[in-house]
């Protein structure tokens, strides 16, 4: 028994409120993130929770809209795994953006941005495949091993990245390519067969726009928490860096990208913490609630 | 019956992981749509490009030098660089096979790079012979043997035909070999040379072996044979399991006298052949072993009549391979299948069984051309199928479908056949839990099962006694010995005091009544009950109206506070002995 406030209270009603408590944190935190695929807010090994901890940590401020775009040509826009279709007026908001001398680095592993790559005149084309190679970090063909190619400023002091699933890419100058032993493992496998043929496949392509460079990476999974984990020979923390610091000013698109998927909870928490409005109405309905309380206890005998 | 309920959901909770105790693992959430969780794979060597490069690289480079050293006729170097040659093809093969590579095309670099082994292996013997009889036609030549330098021209004949044949091998591979470097971009130059070097060879041999000819070749006088011993072949072109008629006459035999003359295939005596009556011969020679390509024959009487040199073509043939899916009985695969060449059962042919591109058995051919060979696989899947090579038989290399076996994994094969009771183990610790379970649960009722009352709180009667009695309580084991007899029960004085002392004497009465009922009604908890609950408890039973008539009364006495009249007291006592008589006998 304990006394509270000249009531006494069993011990079975303490244990039931410290429950209670716990059922409450454990729902407050499973309705804090999500499982989604890439999602930002996904802590998992196949979110992209940490790298967006890396971009907060460079300053990254977020886009929604590309007319938010500044025009300075000191910004570099990351494009990660962009879902639906971009209408013309975004396409040549971002094409304007390039020619005034940005970068825009469009991550897809789909056919369909492709649309978005010839709006932008680019002669760059992913091509969906289940890339596969005997060069790989881990024990599995998708676990592809692309090497450095070129010259390009970002893979200045990486030999390699490790990939996860890529797709390819067509055209443009080759920045990242696969070994010569790889294929498309067309039948899905895991093995290569007689019709497949090995080849180089170009998994990291670039392409100057003018006084701006576009670079198309076929691979958004070497975003992810799980590939984010330092290894030794791989260059893809080094890689991730360069690209975050390619520019002064880092710009992330959250409008079309999968990083931005969130559940209804964390989406209605966002609102608020973005909104000022809804967070003095918040503060006033939270006040209210307690007056009532309050009110409520002085009336009962 | 609440908590019974979340008892079972716990319990069945903790069974349903019971089997599985782990309840996350990497391996356990592995994949996702568009990407492997790397956590939950095996790390490898990663730039596997790197050894396989410079090992296609060096086998393109190695017959170059080797070629040069067969031209130029050092063959000591010559065997030096074929034994390196024969290991990096032998490393090449170790590592197509480790990367799964069994079914590209760069294990077709890796058989036709087999291939080329085998010929310049050919080609680095037949030259080193080629050299032997070039010594041997120079000491005959001086010897005037004219035996002796007949059979080694003959021999060089066959070499000559065997060379022949190597080079057009070694041009098939060309193309494959040279495909490959394109793609690969290495450096074709010295496997460029290896050709025409070869080719060079080719003729060097060409060369000799006509000026060899050309010196043994006498013209025979006017109207005479230039051969006293004649071959003929019927059939110059043959395939497997066909016969080449071979067939002549010997024209220095004497009539009605039979003779014996060799008949050598390939320099090597293959059989003595009886002449008929006439002088003529015949000889059927089964193609089985022979290798694709020309063949030389020429018969030999009494060692120093030769026949003229005659050749004869076995064309390679198409096999084909039929394999039956495989027969399982546990962890054994039993494999069958049929070698055909066209509808020619292949005999005695050499099968292999590859699993996972990797060699897991071999069997031969029975004469029908069926073969049956058992294997052991592990637990999984294995995708497996035969191969013929084709190696030592005129016969293409061919191979069987490629099937897909999955062999179960015995321990989860004996759960799903028979349940837990298959396995001798998991019915033991199944049955030692039940049984340990039952005996907890008896001697836990047991001691919960209200055959023993606890004793009574003690009242004291009037008139002594108190303290026999107590003893008494004390010694006895049952509710019906705490019960006071009618003639001990309290009758107090009147007054406040008096009222007192009735409500207090009253309470044994109402706790031993208590127990009574609880006992008679197997209530484990009699000390919980309020004396409206005792009397509602009795309901149905036929001393509810005197229970109830008695804590109607006790209730009153107890909790009102108000004076216990004589008659009210009488009719409690009453009531009490009445329920108790009924409960417990009249006796006590």
């Amino acid at each position: 028994m304990r006394i509270w406030r000249g009531e006494t209270i069993s011990r079975a009603a303490w244990v039931a409120a410290l429950l209670l408590l716990l059922g409450l944190f454990a729902a407050l935190s499973h309705l804090s993130a999500t499982t989604i695929d890439y999602s930002r807010y996904n802590p998992e090994w196949n979110g992209t929770s940490r790298l967006f901890q890396l971009m907060d940590d460079h300053g990254a401020i977020m886009v929604t809209r590309p007319v938010d775009l500044p025009a300075s040509g000191d910004a570099i826009l990351l494009l990660l795994v962009p879902d639906g279709e971009f209408d013309q007026d975004e396409i040549s908001r971002l094409r304007r953006f390039m020619g005034e001398g940005n970068i825009l680095v469009l991550v897809s592993d789909r056919e369909a941005e492709n649309l978005l790559l010839s709006g932008l005149g680019s002669g760059i084309r992913v091509h969906d495949a289940n890339l596969s190679s005997v060069d790989r970090s881990y024990d599995h063909p998708s676990s592809v091993l692309g090497f450095s190619a070129g010259d390009d400023p970002l893979v200045a002091g990486i030999s390699r990245i490790l990939l996860n699933s890529p797709s390819y890419l067509e055209g443009g100058v080759p920045v990242f390519e696969t070994s010569l032993l790889s294929w498309i493992d067309a039948d899905g496998d895991s093995r290569l067969s007689k019709e497949e043929t090995l080849q180089r496949y170009r998994v990291v392509a670039t392409e100057q726009h003018g006084e701006g460079i576009l670079y198309v990476i076929a691979d958004p999974s070497i975003f992810i928490n799980g590939m984010l984990t330092p290894r030794s020979g791989d260059g893809n923390s080094v890689f991730i860096q360069h690209i975050l610091t390619a520019k002064p000013l880092l710009l992330v698109e959250q409008g079309h990208s999968r990083t931005a998927s969130a559940p209804a909870v964390i989406r209605v928490v966002n609102l608020v913490k973005e909104s000022t409005i809804t967070k003095m109405a918040l503060i006033t309905l939270i006040f209210l609630a307690v007056s009532l309380f309050i009110l409520q206890r002085r009336k009962e005998p | 019956m609440v908590s019974a309920i979340l008892v079972l959901a716990c319990l069945v909770l903790i069974g349903m992981q019971a089997w599985s105790p782990l309840l996350y693992s990497p391996r356990s959430d592995a994949r996702a749509e568009d990407h492997t969780n790397p956590a939950a794979l095996d790390r490898v060597t990663g730039d596997r490009a790197a050894q396989v490069l410079p090992l296609v690289s060096d086998l393109l480079n190695s017959p170059g030098s080797l070629v040069l050293n067969i031209k130029g006729r050092d063959f000591e170097y010559a065997a030096r660089d074929l034994q390196e040659y024969r290991e990096i093809s032998r490393n090449l093969d170790s590592l197509i096979i480790n990367l799964e590579m069994t079914e590209s095309e760069l294990d077709e670099f890796r058989r036709a790079n087999q291939q080329n082994l085998q010929i310049l292996t050919e080609l680095f013997n037949g030259t080193e012979r080629w050299e032997e009889l070039q010594t041997l036609e120079i000491r005959y030549r001086d010897t005037g043997d004219s035996q002796m330098l007949t059979s080694i021209t003959y021999e060089g004949e066959a070499l000559r035909r065997r060379i022949q044949d190597l080079y057009r091998d070694y041009l098939d591979q060309d193309q494959v070999m040279l495909e490959t470097a394109d793609k690969f971009a290495l450096d074709t130059t010295d496997y460029r040379q290896s050709v025409t070097d070869f080719r060079e060879i080719v003729q060097q041999v060409d060369q000799n072996q006509e000026e060899r000819m050309d010196a043994l070749q006498v013209p025979a006088p006017p109207g005479e044979r230039p051969y006293k011993l004649t071959l003929l072949i019927e059939n110059g072109r043959v395939s497997y399991r066909e016969n080449v008629a071979m067939q002549g006459l010997l024209w220095v035999h004497e009539k009605g006298r039979a003779d014996e003359v060799d008949l050598f295939i390939d320099s090597h005596k293959v059989g003595t052949i009886v002449t008929g009556p006439d002088g003529s011969f015949r000889y059927d020679h089964l193609v089985e072993r022979d290798r694709a390509g020309t063949h030389t024959v020429f018969a030999v009487y009494s060692g120093s009549v030769f026949s003229e040199i005659r050749t004869f073509l076995v064309e390679t043939e198409s096999t084909s391979l039929d394999l039956e899916f495989p027969s399982l009985q546990g962890g054994h695969a039993l494999f069958t299948g049929l070698l055909r060449a066209g509808t020619t059962p292949v005999q005695n042919a050499h099968i292999e069984i590859l699993a996972e591109g990797k060699r897991a058995a071999t069997t031969f051919t029975g004469t029908d051309g069926h073969f049956s060979v058992e294997l052991k696989l592990s637990p999984g899947t294995h995708r497996a199928k035969a191969l013929f090579s084709g190696e030592t038989y005129p016969l293409a290399p061919s191979e069987s479908v490629t099937y897909e076996i999955s062999i179960p994994d015995p321990s989860l094969q004996l759960q799903s056949e028979t349940g837990l009771l298959a396995n001798p183990l998991h019915a033991g610790i199944l049955a030692v839990s039940v049984c340990a379970s039952c005996l907890i649960a008896f001697f836990y009722l047991r001691r919960r099962r209200p055959g023993y009352i606890p004793p009574a709180p003690v009242f004291h009667l009037p008139g002594g006694g108190a303290e026999e009695g107590a003893g008494e309580k004390e010694e006895g084991g049952s509710a019906a010995d705490l019960v006071p007899s009618l003639g001990d029960l309290p009758i107090p004085d009147s007054g406040e005091a008096g009222d007192a002392d009735t409500r207090g004497e009253l309470y044994p009465l109402f706790s031993t009544l208590r127990m009574a009922v609880s006992r008679h009604l197997a209530f484990f908890h009699p000390l919980s009950l309020t004396p409206r609950e005792l009397c509602t408890m009795c309901r149905g039973l036929p001393i509810r109206s005197a229970v109830c008539r008695f804590t109607e009364g006790y209730e009153k006495a107890r909790y009102a506070g108000g004076a216990v009249s004589e008659g009210d007291r009488e009719l409690m006592v009453q009531s009490y002995s009445s329920a108790i008589e009924n409960l417990e006998g009249r006796d006590h």
